[in-house]
């Protein structure tokens, strides 16, 4: 091979590398916006997938990207194609880059021989990597992203076990609390149960509708009067027995009726409720004769009571109990007595100021605003007092005062006088005719003048 | 046609590099200004000079015509100067017992013409030159006269002193290859011209090449080899002197022509063959273009007011339009020439 043709290949090779580069730099060009484009809908599509299919497999997205890719490869190189360099065309922007002052353009149209190749290259271009990278490390954080990123399945969420109403647990709790401590018949308690049981019975998707959660108030609100009722029926006729037991001797005789019939009333409500006391503790309140209470032992009595305590005491913990007639240990108060005198008076009362804790009866009431708009408060009717601090400039017939008070007259005790000194100096006179005349007096005084 | 080879274009250099010395024996200080002389007469063009008075520009010519041996003919450019004065007229003559015209050649019918302050003549004058310059001919009375060749004009003007004299139109412009301004001597030239010059007198200047020489050089220019890239070039360049084409052509009111290209094109041949290659290159259109260019643009009211050149322009041109012709991709950018 001649020296010619050697020089001719050498350039020719590197002609060839310079236009490989450049056409490889517009290629990467043409496909950055579609490769950005492409991997944005693509995250968009794996985030998707993942959240709606139950059983999302990599597989298919995995030949989808790729023929997305090849194909967005193949149309970035056709658009790139139009921008293509030749291997000649390499060389004169090697020639203009090294400023040769177009020796390989003479060179190859053969009127001067190929120039020796030079030990540096420099075909006039270097890769601007930050334009060059960023599309690729977007589309691959993009992806990434979408991969990684932590999504629920929306079929996950449907098999989450669904949290039951707090009242029923509230209830259910109620009930082993009741049955643990046999405070009520069970009776109650079973068919409490069986109506919680038929609200569990719904579709889970029910559980929170309106109509559910209304049974459940309805179930809760009864419960809580249920337990309510009897607390208070036991602790009447735990104090009544009390009353009776003490002051059996020293009440008049009025009173003494009061204090049984309101024992036998107490008796009587809790065996018509329907939360009765457990059986045990009815019989023997049954059987017992409150007219002669001092026939019984006080062993027995107190025995009787502190049952009769203990009953209240555990329905008034109970979760749909509210405990507002014990004191904090649970005892009656020391005005148990005069509870018992006048009592049905705040019942009622106690059960309005229980707003607030949700349900159906919830809210305070109606909205502000709801019967139209509130008027705003204007105050008026109120007087008040005008003073008049430079009273030169006030005319006769001004009014200087609008007081319906007393005069303002000092009351200061007048001191002894001695000489014609006095010690204190009154501050009535003119000043009581000037300043602190009463309206029905300066009307007099200006139709006098008149 | 067979391109100049080497050979051809070493012995054409040696010839050439004995002008240049020769004239800068001529005019101190301006070795850029002796070459662009040199291409243009090279590229057989016509050259305008501007500078001012004094300067050397009438030396130069002077020196250049005694150089080449070439019959020099010096035309004083007045207010008053007619056509006729410089083409030549018919004079009425009696031949042979009849009377007849007889065309009696002006100054122009020389091979190098001096026209001296071009500007001070009247349009009337300037206009007479139009058909002398482009087609090196004559015509009066109807009758066509041929120049004798080589037929170069080279023209002097004055910035100056813009009283009383009728600037040149473009199409008289566009006909010149170069417009060559002068500029002023530094202090080393000057005390080179005080020591070496007297007042009055004349340099000494022995003739270097023959008529026919020159003939043959300016065939030579014409076989040097203009590859296609930088024909390219050439033309790209010329498109984005327009209005639209370029960005930097935003305060051009009317571009180049393509006499502008032609001109271009030959004074890079010329310049390839001065440095004796036997093919033009994109760095001997970006040496001439300012010369070719600057008197072919005409800039917009704005660059006016902003105090832009033709210069400045084309200096942006040069560095906006690249070697070849395709651009760069956007992955890749500009690395430093080597």
């Amino acid at each position: 091979m001649s020296k010619k043709d050697s020089g001719d290949n050498q350039w020719r090779k590197l002609a060839s590398k310079v236009s490989s580069k450049i056409n490889l730099a517009w290629w990467l060009d043409k496909l950055s916006t579609p490769l950005l484009i492409a991997a944005l809908a693509g995250a968009c599509l794996i985030l998707i997938a993942r959240r709606e299919l139950t059983d999302f497999s990599w597989f298919y997205p995995s030949i989808i990207g790729s023929i997305i890719l090849i194909s967005i490869g193949l149309h970035s190189w056709w658009r790139a194609k139009g921008h293509f360099e030749s291997p000649d065309q390499a060389l004169v922007r090697m020639e203009a880059s090294m400023k040769m002052c177009n020796k390989l353009s003479a060179a190859r149209q053969g009127l001067t021989p190929w120039p020796a190749v030079p030990e540096v290259l420099n075909d006039g271009t270097r890769w601007h990597w930050p334009r060059l990278l960023s599309p690729p490390v977007a589309a691959l954080i993009l992806l990434g992203a979408s991969i990684l990123l932590p999504v629920s399945n929306r079929s996950d969420a449907g098999d989450l076990p669904l949290d039951e109403p707090q009242a029923w647990k509230d209830l259910t709790s109620d009930i082993e609390a009741l049955t643990r401590e046999e405070t009520v018949e069970q009776d109650y308690l079973e068919e409490l149960e069986e109506r919680i049981n038929q609200l569990r019975e719904q579709s889970p998707n029910q559980w929170y509708s309106h109509s559910s959660i209304e049974a459940t108030d309805a179930l809760r609100e009864m419960h809580q009067g249920e337990l309510d009722k009897l607390e208070r029926n036991l602790r009447r006729a735990e104090q009544a027995l009390d009353s009776l037991q003490e002051n059996s001797g020293e009440v008049s005789d009025y009173a003494r009726e009061r204090m049984l019939d309101a024992f036998n009333e107490a008796l009587g409500q809790l065996e018509q409720g329907k939360m009765k006391p457990n059986s045990e503790l009815l019989e023997k309140l049954r059987s017992l004769d409150p007219e002669n209470l001092s026939q019984l032992e006080p062993q027995q009595l107190e025995q009787l009571r502190e049952s009769m305590r203990q009953s209240a005491k555990n329905c008034a913990q109970c979760q749909g109990g509210n405990g507002k007639s014990l004191s904090q240990d649970g005892e009656a108060s020391p005005n148990s007595l005069d509870d018992l005198l006048n009592e049905g008076s705040d019942i009622s009362q106690l059960q309005e100021s229980e707003g607030g804790k949700g349900g159906i009866g919830r809210g305070p009431g109606s909205a502000p605003g709801l019967l139209g708009q509130v008027s705003p408060e204007v105050n008026s009717g109120t007087l008040e007092g005008l003073e008049s601090g430079d009273l030169s400039k006030s005319l006769p017939g001004d009014l200087l005062e609008l007081e319906d008070s007393r005069h303002n007259v000092d009351k200061t005790q007048v001191g002894l006088r001695a000489g014609g000194n006095v010690d204190n100096e009154s501050e009535g006179g003119s000043r009581v005719w000037r300043e602190s005349l009463l309206p029905s007096e300066k009307s007099a005084l200006k139709d006098f003048f008149k | 046609m067979d391109h100049a080879s080497e050979t051809e274009v070493t012995d054409a250099g040696k010839h050439v590099r004995s002008l240049s010395n020769a004239l800068q024996q001529v005019l101190f200080g301006q070795e850029e200004l002796i070459q662009l002389v040199l291409t243009g007469i090279l590229a057989r063009g016509h050259i305008l000079l501007e500078g001012l008075p004094g300067l050397g520009k009438t030396e130069l010519v002077k020196g250049l015509s005694r150089i080449l041996q070439l019959e020099t003919r010096r035309i004083q450019f007045t207010p008053d100067l007619l056509p006729g004065d410089i083409t030549g007229n018919p004079v009425l003559q009696e031949k042979d017992g009849k009377r007849q015209f007889v065309f009696q050649p002006g100054p122009l019918f020389t091979n190098l013409v001096l026209a001296d302050e071009i500007n001070r003549a009247s349009p009337k004058t300037q206009s007479a030159l139009l058909e002398s310059m482009q087609e090196r001919r004559v015509t009066v009375l109807g009758e066509t006269h041929q120049l004798p060749s080589p037929f170069f004009v080279l023209a002097t003007q004055n910035p100056i002193e813009l009283e009383g004299t009728y600037p040149l139109p473009e199409a008289q412009l566009d006909r010149f290859l170069f417009k060559l301004e002068i500029t002023r001597n530094d202090v080393d030239t000057l005390e080179r011209i005080v020591t070496d010059r007297d007042l009055g007198s004349e340099p000494e200047v022995n003739p270097i090449m023959e008529a026919t020489t020159l003939i043959d050089l300016l065939a030579l220019v014409r076989r040097i080899y203009l590859p296609d890239v930088v024909a390219n070039y050439i033309a790209r360049l010329v498109d984005a002197t327009h209005p639209g084409q370029s960005d930097s052509a935003g305060k051009i009111k009317f571009g180049a022509s393509p006499r502008a290209a032609l001109s271009l094109a030959a004074a890079a041949k010329a310049r390839a063959l001065m440095n004796e290659r036997t093919h033009a290159s994109f760095e001997d259109v970006k040496f001439i273009a300012s010369s070719v260019l600057r008197h072919r643009i005409i800039l917009d009211y704005n660059a006016r007011v902003e105090g832009l050149t033709s210069n400045e322009i084309i200096s942006l041109l040069l560095e906006e339009i690249p070697f070849q012709a395709g651009k760069n991709p956007r992955t890749l950018q500009q690395s430093a020439p080597s």
